[in-house]
């Protein structure tokens, strides 16, 4: 939900409670206008009866003269009481409908006569009153809904126009960007104030993640120039004559484990980069290609180990990515299913709409299979394996918002991979 | 032969260089990049080795040098960066190879020689050892006037054996060469066996000589003596 629209909704609950406490009000005030009205009124209209009566002598031929809004009456004797105002309700000539009024009685003495007069003026209903308020107040309330409505759009597009620019261009911002954020201008301070702020936190966060950039690349090239160092004084040693078994086999071990170690070092390099998102190329990668390549290239570790691979395509699929990263991808994929098979096993490899499934024989796994795309997990622990081929698949497919499915069900293992 | 090995790190220097040294080559040492230049403009090398990441400058400088002299010297850039851009970008300039470190230094050897002979002998070449004779453009193999069919794969391998003679050749390099990163060392031992036994019977069949020792748990060795 907009901003807008809640601050709105807000704005409308809190005036629906300011308009139900106006229209008790206008009520009230309503009332009051009215009775104070009525009673002038009735002032007015006894002035003239009594004006009447005093300067023509014909409604003195009456003992007495009623209708609804007036009732003269002769009387014997003037009582204590000279005016009382009360309300009465009188049945209608004409529709026979009762009928609210307020009457005005008093007496007077006219020309020596006594006279009880009551002159009286219909009451507006309540139920006429409460109508119209309803109807006013209605009115009002849709009304305000309408311009607020109105100005909101206005202002959306005015007023939050830079909010909505910052918002873009933060949408599009690329950590590993050199250019930096900037803003237009904005006479709110609130936006500028905010645009400031992002300005100055991007360029901290991109000047952080150039140093780690840096020192990524600066720690690999650190541990790989001893690493060189370390391998080519070994193979030297080994060149050097006259060394027995145990002193050979000690070389080997060492040499060996330099090896592992610089594999790691590049394993781990590269999926920092990916994670940092530092391939950006793009090419259009056919997949049932580079699948086969990947194949007849691992052609004799296949046939070594005397796996079946079956291939089902039922696509040709394409899709755009980093062209190293796919050669990763699928690589990893298929070494994976190659190097954790049984010798006699098998590899099937299918590819349907956007899909491909790469599934294996293998031996039951002693780890959780949950874990298998975290780093240094592996399947079988004993294994001699880094631990980091699926961490970087996952890396990769994370990347292009691929998602990656892992599976194993009666021995086999199956991993499933959707293309977007 | 004359090689400019340009490195910054001192020991890896003096292995590269000795390890080149006991081929036969000559061999020139420069630590910086000005250095670098100032002995390539002054002297003729047939093949200069140049780190890429270099006091003074990046070695991919030294391309641009070498085009500029047109000379036919040989470059190989080496790089603790595995990065793609680089090996591209080495490439692209004019490098003819590049290497990442750590290497083998029997791979780096058996790459000067390749492009030595590519620079030299403009690929009319022949590569020989004893009475057996490799011409590694049409991938063929004489061993005493007669053809031997060998596989891609043992060939290689014996161009590789060829080209590191007298050098113990640890199975990972062998790996290495033949496969590239594919392979882990494990499974893949079992058929440097396969090729080499497959090999060394082909070339004995032919009647040459057995020049594979095998060095007990390390690799092998190519040796006539």
């Amino acid at each position: 939900m907009r901003l807008l629209t809640k601050t709105n909704l807000y704005f409308v609950a809190a005036s629906l409670v300011v308009f139900c406490i106006g229209g008790v009000f206008f009520y009230i005030l309503f009332q009051l206008i009215i009775d104070n009205d009525l009673t002038t009124k009735l002032q007015s209209r006894k002035a003239y009866v009594v004006k009447q009566i005093t300067e023509s002598d014909s409604l003195l031929l009456y003992q007495k003269f009623s209708s609804n809004t007036i009732n003269i009456e002769q009387i014997a004797a003037m009582p204590y009481e000279t005016e009382t105002v009360s309300d009465t309700v009188l049945r209608d000539d004409v529709e026979g409908k009762l009928i609210g009024y307020r009457q005005l009685s008093f007496y007077k003495n006219i020309n020596g006569r006594n006279y009880k007069i009551q002159v009286r003026r219909m009451l507006v209903e309540t139920q006429d009153l409460i109508q119209g308020v309803i109807i006013l107040e209605a009115f009002l309330f849709l009304a305000f809904v309408a311009i607020l409505a109105v100005l909101n759009n206005q202002l959306s597009r005015r007023i939050w126009k830079p909010f909505y620019l910052i918002l873009e261009t933060i949408n599009t911002y690329k950590i590993d960007h050199a250019e930096h954020l900037r803003f237009s201008k904005s006479s709110i301070t609130e936006f500028s104030e905010l645009s400031v702020a992002i300005e100055k936190m991007t360029t901290k966060i991109n000047k952080e993640f150039n140093n780690q950039k840096e020192f990524t690349e600066n720690a690999s090239h650190e541990i790989q120039t001893p690493l060189a160092i370390i391998k080519n004084k070994l193979e030297l040693l080994l060149q050097t004559s006259g060394l027995d078994k145990d002193q050979l086999s000690l070389i080997t071990a060492a040499s060996a484990a330099t090896n592992r170690l610089s594999k790691l070092n590049e394993a781990l390099i590269i999926l920092a980069k990916i994670e940092n998102q530092q391939f950006h190329a793009v090419g259009n990668i056919c997949v049932n290609e580079l699948i086969d390549n990947h194949l007849s290239n691992l052609d004799e570790l296949i046939k070594i180990k005397e796996i079946k691979v079956r291939k089902s395509y039922q696509e040709i699929i394409y899709t755009k990515m980093n062209p190293f990263l796919a050669e990763i991808l699928f690589e990893n994929l298929i070494v994976n299913a190659i190097k954790h098979n049984n010798s006699l096993g098998f590899i099937s490899i299918t590819l349907g709409p956007k899909l491909l499934i790469i599934s294996n024989s293998g031996n039951n796994p002693t780890n959780n299979t949950d874990k298998i795309f975290q780093r240094f997990v592996k399947g079988n622990q004993k294994s001699q394996s880094l631990g980091l081929g699926l961490p970087i698949v996952k890396a990769i497919c994370d990347t292009y918002l691929m998602p990656l499915g892992y599976r194993f069900e009666n021995g086999i293992y199956s991993i499933e991979l959707q293309f977007t | 032969m004359k090689i400019l090995i340009i490195e910054d790190e001192r020991e890896l220097l003096n292995a590269i260089k000795e390890y080149l040294q006991s081929e036969g080559y000559l061999c020139e040492e420069a630590m910086d990049l000005p250095e670098g230049i100032h002995k390539i403009q002054r002297y003729k090398y047939d093949c200069v080795i140049a780190d890429i990441g270099l006091p003074g400058g990046s070695g991919l400088k030294l391309i641009a040098e070498l085009k500029a002299q047109q000379s036919d010297t040989g470059i190989i850039i080496i790089s603790a960066r595995n990065s793609l851009d680089d090996k591209i970008n080495g490439l692209d300039l004019g490098s003819d190879d590049y290497l990442t470190k750590p290497f083998h230094l029997s791979e780096l050897n058996a790459r000067i020689k390749s492009l030595l002979r590519r620079r030299k002998f403009r690929g009319n070449n022949e590569v020989a050892f004893k009475e057996i004779c490799l011409m590694p453009d049409t991938l063929r193999t004489i061993v005493k006037g007669s053809n031997v069919v060998l596989t891609k794969k043992e060939f290689d391998l014996l161009l590789y054996f060829i080209s590191n003679p007298n050098k113990v050749l640890t199975k990972e390099s062998i790996v290495e060469h033949l496969w590239g990163d594919y392979m882990d060392s494990t499974d893949s031992f079992d058929f440097i066996y396969t090729h080499v036994s497959n090999l060394r019977k082909k070339l004995i069949d032919n009647g040459s000589n057995d020049y594979v020792k095998t060095v007990y748990g390390v690799g092998y060795k190519f040796t006539a003596e």
